[in-house]
């Protein structure tokens, strides 16, 4: 009992002992739920079989027809640019409305924070315009021209013998 | 160059492990800054995706990651405030406040760049290293680094089980899946690298990547040894630094931002002993 490390906590500080007990019964509870926290993820990745007949998407910002690369770039700026894409392909997609839009758009969530708030949690009216032109940027290619045309592309495929082969592509979104 | 290696090898004799540990989370948001994702590298950035998670809403409920990626001065000052805090507690590891407010700013840093992604990139060890530095040294930190001990044990050993349990351990292709799925990019921009023939050779021969899986599995499984006893600390870090590497080879996933926490394990018994 006296190695018990709560045990030893409670002898210590008893408010600590609390406030670590009450941290246990939220994770546990967060993971009853399947949710992620920011400190702890529900982190089940990569343990469920997916099927491998399925296509693969992968999504791709265009320069006047040229898909800018991103993996030889420094790891997190290469995840963020590589996932930012997908997600704001995702968010024109769907009008103009990301994952949490889509969660709040439940009439009892909606209830529980106020509108303020809630407004704060969701990007401003994001023109692809001008986000592109930051991606653009980030990605080193340098500045653009007023007649530069950006685009975001989405290509379906497989992968096959190391190659990945294009079964169809679509542009999600396109400017001028 | 000698005299450099000396006042080097001086330096390094001099600094406790606590300021060794911190050395290492400098050395690792540095690396992120350098890399152009730091809060000056993210200005500009106006879109956000944020997930279920209550502590990207506070923060951003309150505004406080878009004021700052507003202007690119308060961006760079925020960026030189973290690196002055972060210097000041390698210097002096007892500096508990000054702690905390490096642990808000370090949270509030990866809560924006995880929002800007898009996604929960989970290498949050450079964050929640400096949990035990918000106590007065002594005692409470050292129960505080204990509690972290148990954290990352929870932290890997659920994913073992998470693994074991999910649909995709009984069956062999399953690993070989995954890589085709994490390599995708490379292989869609041609980008021939060495890890990439090395991802595809394991693409191709499933029982190979399978067993990659399964070594996975025993290294974090292995984790829960950290709830009973101290003994095997330093093994268990050692073999997640190994099992790190290879997911940063394979999956893409890179250590930046975890290496912070097996180093902390690995020199945990320093850290805990009374």
């Amino acid at each position: 009992m006296n190695r018990l490390f709560l045990y030893q906590l409670y002898r210590h500080s008893k408010k600590w002992f609390f406030v670590t007990v009450i941290f246990i019964a939220a994770y546990a509870f967060l993971f009853f739920k399947k949710m992620d926290m920011v400190f702890f993820p529900y982190n089940d990745m990569f343990s469920g079989y997916e099927n491998p007949e399925l296509t693969h998407e992968i999504f791709r910002l265009k320069v006047n027809g040229h898909p800018l690369p991103v993996t030889d770039l420094p790891y997190w700026k290469k995840d963020l640019l590589e996932v930012s894409v997908n997600k704001f392909a995702n968010y024109s997609l769907h009008d103009k409305r990301n994952r949490l839009s889509i969660y709040f758009e439940d009439q009892s969530r909606k209830k529980i924070f106020p509108q303020w708030f809630r407004q704060n949690l969701l990007p401003d009216d994001v023109q692809f315009n001008k986000w592109g032109r930051w991606y653009v940027q980030k990605c080193g290619w340098g500045v653009l021209h007023a007649n530069d045309t950006l685009s975001i592309m989405k290509y379906e495929g497989k992968l096959f013998d190391h190659q990945f082969y294009i079964l169809d592509s679509s542009i999600i979104v396109q400017e001028p | 160059m000698n005299k450099l290696t000396i006042s080097l090898a001086r330096i390094g004799k001099m600094l406790k492990p606590q300021q060794w540990l911190l050395l290492v989370v400098l050395v690792e948001w540095l690396i992120m800054l350098c890399s152009g994702v730091g809060f000056s590298g993210l200005k500009g950035d106006i879109f956000f995706d944020l997930g279920v998670d209550v502590f990207q809403w506070l923060f951003f409920g309150l505004h406080i990651p878009q004021l700052i990626l507003d202007n690119y001065w308060s961006a760079v000052f925020i960026d030189a405030t973290i690196f002055i805090l972060m210097i000041g507690l390698v210097v002096k590891p007892q500096r508990y406040k000054q702690a905390i407010a490096l642990f808000i700013l370090l949270l509030l840093y990866y809560v924006t760049l995880t929002a800007c992604m898009g996604h929960r990139n989970f290498q949050t060890g450079f964050v929640l290293v400096i949990f035990p530095f918000l106590f007065k040294d002594g005692k409470g930190r050292k129960m505080a680094f204990q509690a972290l001990i148990y954290f990352v044990g929870f932290f890997y050993f659920s994913a073992a089980c998470f693994k074991i349990g999910g649909t995709g351990f009984f069956n062999l292709h399953h690993m070989s899946e995954v890589l085709q799925r994490q390599s995708l990019g490379y292989n869609f921009e041609k980008n021939n690298e060495w890890r990439t023939w090395l991802i595809n050779r394991l693409v191709n021969h499933p029982s190979m990547a399978y067993v990659a899986l399964l070594a996975s599995v025993i290294v974090e499984g292995a984790t829960s040894l950290l709830f009973f006893t101290r003994r095997f600390n330093t093994f268990i870090a050692l073999g997640l630094i190994v099992f790190h590497v290879f997911n940063w080879i394979l999956m893409d996933i890179s250590m930046i931002g975890q290496c912070s926490i097996l180093i902390f394990l690995l020199i945990s018994h320093h850290l805990t002993e009374e």
